[in-house]
């Protein structure tokens, strides 16, 4: 039986060694030309179009495949799935995926807790139970205004704020987010933390909002040099 | 014209000691060159560094709570906008080399297509 076994494993190294399985991946997006336009992947989405009559526009334009994650599913939301790839670690998107379901999960539970335990009313009503309304106000209330970059004038270089737009700016809460999260103290869970930290962004306080204070003041302290940037 | 003029421009001192005695010489020609450098283009003012300012003065006002400065906040927002649309255009029109011809106010860019058209006489 060992011999079987050591047999197997063996077999397992050599299957693994030289012959992969093929991947089930989509093609890398790079791959299209330029001329490719962007999926509409949601049937909500094409069937607004077929209302509009615009699908004309569509009907002669080649168009990318479309991605492994894109469904038209009610549960499938944009900004959840970008805040999963910026989050996930060497490519590992079902862990990164299961991490930010444990955390919504999480984020309703502390939230029924907290609807159960109130009993006035009105305080009752205002109370967000929806994990996904709660990520999105989050990461709204820690999206910066500006940035800061350095430009170097007469040697030396100084940190000029310059305004981003509001994709760079979504980009920068997310980051934060997750940056906290891997900063955290190693006995509390990512999902833990996580839920914590996007409960308390959703109220204005925490640690992530507090960095985009933060940039904000250095970008306030920096407010002279407004006037080196390029452009 | 020879450089060596220009190099040797010093050596005119020997003769400008009497002021009388100065000989006229053509060292450049006398006549506008067929282009104009760009340099005078970009303008001192960066765009929205006045609603920067008065944004940054709100904030200080109300200890950086934005809800209190969405005003602000807006107008700041509406002109950066407006200026990276500009910023797109333009360098759109120099990759596809565009150029406005008719216009009162022209870019270093069309000056010199303009004048290689047209050269000075």
């Amino acid at each position: 039986m060992a011999l079987f076994v050591k047999h197997l494993r063996l077999g397992l190294i050599v299957k693994h060694g030289f012959h992969p399985l093929p991947q089930l991946t989509a093609a890398k997006y790079s791959v299209y030309p330029p001329h490719y336009v962007e999926p509409v992947f949601k049937k909500q989405d094409i069937d607004k179009l077929q209302e509009s009559g615009e699908i004309e526009n569509y009907k002669l334009v080649p168009f990318k495949a479309a991605r492994s994650n894109d469904t038209c599913s009610v549960f499938h939301d944009p900004l959840v799935s970008k805040f999963i790839n910026y989050m996930l670690k060497k490519g590992q998107k079902k862990i990164a995926r299961q991490v930010l379901e444990n955390t919504f999960e999480k984020i309703k539970r502390l939230q029924l807790a907290k609807y159960n335990r109130e009993t006035d009313p009105e305080r009752k009503a205002s109370i967000i139970i929806d994990p996904v309304i709660i990520f999105k106000k989050a990461v709204s209330n820690c999206k910066p205004l500006l940035k800061l970059t350095a430009v170097k004038r007469g040697g030396s270089y100084y940190q000029v704020p310059v305004p981003i737009t509001d994709k760079e700016s979504t980009f920068y809460a997310m980051r934060w987010f997750v940056h906290c999260g891997r900063e955290k103290d190693k006995a509390v869970s990512f999902a833990d933390f996580m839920a914590s930290e996007l409960i308390n962004a959703s109220n204005n306080d925490g640690r992530v909002f507090k960095k985009k204070l933060d940039l904000h003041k250095l970008c306030e302290a920096n407010r002279a040099y407004a006037h080196y940037r390029w452009s | 014209m020879r450089l060596s003029n220009v190099l040797h421009y010093r050596d005119m001192r020997r003769y400008t000691k009497n002021p009388l005695e100065v000989r006229f010489e053509e060292l450049l020609p006398l006549k506008l060159k067929n282009k104009v450098s760009g340099k005078g283009d970009r303008s001192k003012e960066r765009a929205c560094v006045h609603e920067m300012s008065i944004m940054f003065a709100c904030f200080k006002k109300n200890e950086f709570d934005q809800s209190r400065c969405s005003n602000e906040i807006n107008l700041f927002q509406v002109c950066a906008n407006k200026h990276h649309i500009e910023k797109f255009k333009r360098k759109q029109n120099i990759r596809e080399g565009n150029i406005s011809l008719g216009k009162d106010n022209l870019t270093p860019r069309e000056i010199n297509y303009l004048l290689k058209k047209h050269p000075n006489p």
